[in-house]
């Protein structure tokens, strides 16, 4: 059991953190305040393999896996939670198509997702639901060689932004009369498919979440994502290991940012005549930010390392989602209070964390749907 | 590995000859010939050492007397066209030539960007030691020329020897060393044949020259020096510090962090041992942290006074008055201040 | 076109203020700062994968470095270079400038590849000597230029501007020629992941001493002509005397002392 990152991994992390420093670090406060999405960034993060890190080579990917995917998220939302959310739901899009397209599919899509010229993103939620996945109102009509479809998704990422949008809807029911999902993929531009309203968001700002509304949508059979009626399947799967994931990177960034900035306050700022870092108040508050840091790293590389090497690892991500978005919340609160009057303060970034954190929660699956996910694992496995 | 070398050397090269770079620019001889002639001599006094100057560029007879007069005992010329711009064969294969000539113990050059290349090229050539961007240059007991480099950005100072090989070729930047008025001497003028130059062929070729558009006083030179540190924060903040100086008829200048953020053009501009020495009467630091090579460069200032918010800041350590305090805040309050003492008609309202 | 570009692995200049003189030994304790490419060279890989992408070619890294620097190395193969080569070696240690250019010619020599232009950045963030561009190009008798920007390459000559403090002077020099690049002068591109794995499964090529065929006294400490002394920590310390107020009055105090000093206002 190796608990260290290989050289290439500490290269990469760093070649990523360069990345940052240079381009998002210094705007990240900016994005955040005026809710823009730095779409602009996309071409030069597909160029230094950041979105296609997971995809095989023969796809336009970098060919290595999960594990460098969320290095790359974490290193991201370290300053700009927003960013990476906008990145890593461009990456949920790739990952169905990687996982279920056909191989046409694979190769006229994936190079461009790679590139960064073209934006994707996963569409699922709807009015009726989030949570309830199967409860949609969005229905698919196969006509002859096209399929129709008509509804409305609601709290979608990438919603103003998506090039190739994956599309859930009812295609069919079941012998028991419960509905059956298929994934399409949509392109920007066909007609009756749009956006509709955009959300402001109190947290997760920089990313752009917002309705899509389908009017008679036609598209070609071929925009199917892996088989008719298997949609639910995928789609559970892909948010569950790619989606839980991210979110879970996105809140280790944000811990680690508690910590260095909790540290970095605590040395510089005096009080009483001495750094308040002299004052066990503080120290505590220092060693439980860099506890949860610690255990929602662990348990985020951990999972992805299981995916990595082939095996299931959904109980896994959602434990490290559900940590890691309850405890970034936790340790930004707490670093806020560390900074007294300073932390909300616009110009230091604890007021973001938080924002960015409990924003966090309700993505990918609620804290509720989380534990529910872990209590069905573990009265299995430990029986 | 430290003092023992000393052992292995066979015999203490006595220093008998120094000889001295006169790098000149436009016809106007630069002042490090000056500043080195003057520590030169300082350091060697009463040991009948004989003090030279060398001399590559085009004949001018100006420059020679000046020369002649500057207090050194040899002059080495070496005129021709070909030395005009510096010429990266042609000035290095001059000097070489001058060397070889005047046989030197000790070689000074002042480290401009020509003096550098000149020094380290000549160190290959003459298969000898170079010593480059001295802080300070000291006799040791027993005659040995101690060289003082400045390593780790200043952080620490280090000696190094040239103990076996000659000459002992050391650059220093100028302002470093004081100028003195030196008495003249009587002197020997010798003049070095260009011959060698035209025997070149050349691979370098001047194509051009773009001047420098001459900037403000330099900060060298100022007995008021006013700098601003990475807690100005700001290119505004920063133009507060220039007003200030200007309003004292100083110079100003800044820490890396300052170049870093484009207050400063270059490196004329910034304070520290990468960049420029400066000894004025008052110096005044405003959000400087105290790194080691900034210190490095004002240790000889009269009096140092600095302002910054940090109570902790490193650079209290070895200043002469600190002032805890909002660097913007009190720029401004210094602006406003100054103005007021100039402007005798401003009605004044007593508080 | 084949370039090489000299690298230097150097502690991080960050973090200089960590750096402590072990006051019994009296020698520099380095333990704790990381080691990072010396910011200039990043510069100078630039500059030769800039010339590259123009003009074809073969951009190689060299570096005379103790083999635990390895991986910032690696990390200059990241940028895109083709081929790296350390020359590492006992007796390499303890050279000055003379002895360090010395080695990297006859590592150059090693090669056996005609370079037609030899890139370095001007000076290291550590020593700051700014010797080895200048002493490795008399070794190899190679015409030279330091602190250049905008370079260009044609018909066999490369021309260059060089910053002096009164301007900047260009030159037209024949190639092969050896150049230190101005830090500012090109801006060091980001490294991809794609490049990272890349340079991960290159291997490094190690040149010791015997593959270089060196002269024993002209490597290392042996073969250089300086020699170190004492390390000094200066001390600088001055009274520190507080001034203490409103910003006003802190102002109007350091009036009061610049006057005293000798300052007209």
């Amino acid at each position: 059991m190796d608990f260290n990152f290989t050289e290439d991994q500490v290269m990469l992390r760093k070649a990523f953190a360069d990345f940052v420093a240079q381009e998002v670090a210094p705007k990240a406060a900016e994005w955040d305040a005026s809710d823009t999405c730095p779409v602009e960034l996309f071409p030069m993060m597909g160029e230094l393999g950041i979105l296609g890190v997971f995809v095989p080579e023969t796809y336009g990917g970098v060919g290595l896996g999960h594990v460098e995917r969320l290095i790359a998220l974490e290193e991201i939302a370290r300053h700009s939670a927003g960013l990476a959310m906008f990145v890593f739901t461009h990456q949920l899009g790739m990952a169905a198509l990687l996982e279920n397209g056909t191989e046409d599919q694979k190769k006229r899509y994936l190079p461009l997702l790679c590139a960064g010229e073209k934006i994707s993103g996963l569409a699922t939620t709807e009015p009726t639901g989030g949570s309830d996945l199967l409860g949609a109102n969005t229905t698919a009509v196969l006509e002859e060689d096209h399929w129709v479809l008509n509804g409305r998704k609601c709290f979608i990422t990438n919603s103003h932004l998506a090039d190739l949008a994956m599309v859930t809807a009812k295609s069919g029911e079941d012998e028991k009369g419960r509905n059956l999902l298929t994934i399409y993929l949509i392109e920007k531009g066909t007609e009756g498919f749009g956006p509709g309203r955009k959300e402001h968001k109190m947290g997760l700002r920089g990313s752009v979440t917002g309705e899509l509304v389908l009017n008679n949508v036609r598209i070609p059979k071929e925009s199917v994502i892996g088989a008719v009626g298997k949609g639910y399947g995928i789609a559970a799967k892909t948010i569950g290991e790619v989606g839980r994931a991210s979110m879970a990177a996105i809140c280790v960034g944000i811990l680690r940012g508690c910590v260095e900035e909790s540290v970095k306050f605590a040395n510089e700022r005096i009080v009483y005549g001495k750094p308040i870092a002299k004052l066990q108040p503080i120290q505590f508050h220092i060693a439980e930010n860099r506890l949860d840091y610690e255990a929602g790293k662990l348990l985020l590389y951990r999972a992805a390392k299981t995916k990595d090497e082939g095996k299931s690892a959904v109980a896994e991500f959602s434990m490290a989602k559900h940590f890691g978005t309850e405890a970034a919340s936790r340790a930004a609160k707490r670093t806020i209070e560390l900074m007294g009057a300073y932390g909300v303060i616009d110009e230091y970034p604890a007021g973001r964390f938080l924002r960015d954190a409990l924003t966090s929660i309700s993505s990918g699956g609620t804290s509720e749907i989380q534990r529910l996910i872990i209590a069905g694992d573990t009265l299995k496995t430990f029986a | 590995m430290r003092q023992g070398f000393l052992k292995e050397r066979r015999w203490i090269v006595a220093i008998k000859k120094i000889l001295i770079y006169a790098e000149v620019f436009d016809g106007v001889l630069l002042p490090g010939y000056r500043e080195l002639l003057s520590k030169a001599k300082e350091i060697f006094q009463g040991r009948g050492a004989v003090f030279a100057a060398a001399y590559a560029g085009p004949r001018n007879a100006v420059i020679a007397e000046e020369l002649r007069q500057s207090g050194i005992h040899e002059l080495y010329v070496m005129n021709s066209p070909l030395l005009d711009l510096y010429h990266p064969e042609y000035h290095l294969t001059a000097l070489e030539m001058i060397v070889r000539e005047a046989d030197p113990d000790v070689l000074l050059i002042t480290a401009t960007r020509a003096g550098e290349e000149m020094s380290a090229a000549l160190g290959v050539r003459l298969k000898t030691g170079v010593t480059a961007h001295c802080a300070d240059l000291v006799l040791s007991g027993d005659g040995e020329l101690t060289q003082m480099v400045p390593a780790f950005g200043g952080k620490v100072v280090g000696e190094i020897f040239t103990p076996t090989t000659r000459p002992r070729i050391a650059s220093v930047k100028s302002g470093t060393f004081m100028a003195a008025d030196l008495d003249a001497e009587e002197c020997r003028e010798t003049e070095v044949s260009a011959a060698p130059l035209d025997a070149l062929n050349p691979s370098v070729e001047i194509v051009g020259f773009e001047k420098r558009a001459t900037k403000k006083m330099p900060i060298t030179a100022a007995d008021v020096v006013i700098c601003g540190g990475y807690g100005v924060a700001t290119r505004e903040n920063f133009r507060i510090l220039e007003e200030v100086a200007e309003q004292l008829s100083g110079a100003i200048g800044g820490t890396r962090p300052a170049l870093d953020a484009g207050w400063i053009e270059d490196e004329s501009g910034m304070i520290g041992t990468s960049g420029r020495t400066v000894r004025p009467k008052v110096y005044i630091g405003f959000g400087v942290s105290g790194a080691a090579h900034h210190v490095c460069g004002i240790k000889d200032a009269g009096t140092i006074i600095s302002v910054n918010q940090d109570p902790d800041a490193e650079i209290f350590e070895v200043s002469d008055y600190k002032a805890i305090g909002d660097a913007r805040a009190v720029a401004q309050a210094l602006r406003a201040h100054l103005a007021r003492s100039g402007d005798e008609t401003a009605p004044r309202i007593n508080p | 076109m084949n370039i090489i570009v000299c690298v230097k692995p150097v502690p991080d200049p960050e973090k200089y203020h960590l750096l402590k003189i072990d006051t019994k030994t009296k020698r520099l304790i380095r333990e704790g700062i990381p080691t990072i490419l010396n910011p200039c060279d990043r510069t100078a890989v630039e500059a030769a994968l800039q010339l590259k992408e123009t003009h074809g070619g073969k951009v190689v890294i060299l570096s005379m470095a103790p083999l635990f620097s390895q991986d910032r190395i690696r990390e200059a193969l990241a940028m895109g270079a083709d081929e790296a080569y350390i020359a590492c070696d006992a007796l390499f240690a303890g050279a000055d400038t003379f002895s360090t250019s010395y080695t990297l010619m006859k590592a150059i020599e090693a090669l056996g590849v005609r370079f037609d232009l030899i890139l370095t950045g001007t000076e290291s963030a550590d020593g700051a000597t700014a010797n080895v561009p200048t002493q490795l190009a008399e070794w190899l008798s190679y015409p030279h230029a330091t602190g250049v920007s905008d370079i260009e390459v044609r018909d066999g000559y490369a021309t260059v501007r060089k910053k002096i403090e009164q301007g900047r002077i260009g030159y037209r020099i024949k190639l092969p020629v050896l150049l230190s690049v101005e830090k500012n002068a090109y801006r060091p591109r980001l490294i991809s992941a794609m490049n990272v794995i890349g340079a991960g499964k290159k291997t490094i090529g190690i040149l010791t001493a015997e593959t270089l065929g060196v002269d024993e006294c002209r490597v290392g400490l042996k073969g250089s002509p300086t020699r170190a002394g004492e390390l000094i920590q200066l001390d600088l310390r001055r009274a520190g005397r507080e001034i203490s107020g409103e910003p006003e009055e802190i102002a109007r105090r350091i009036v009061d002392i610049a006057k005293k000093s000798g300052v007209n206002c």
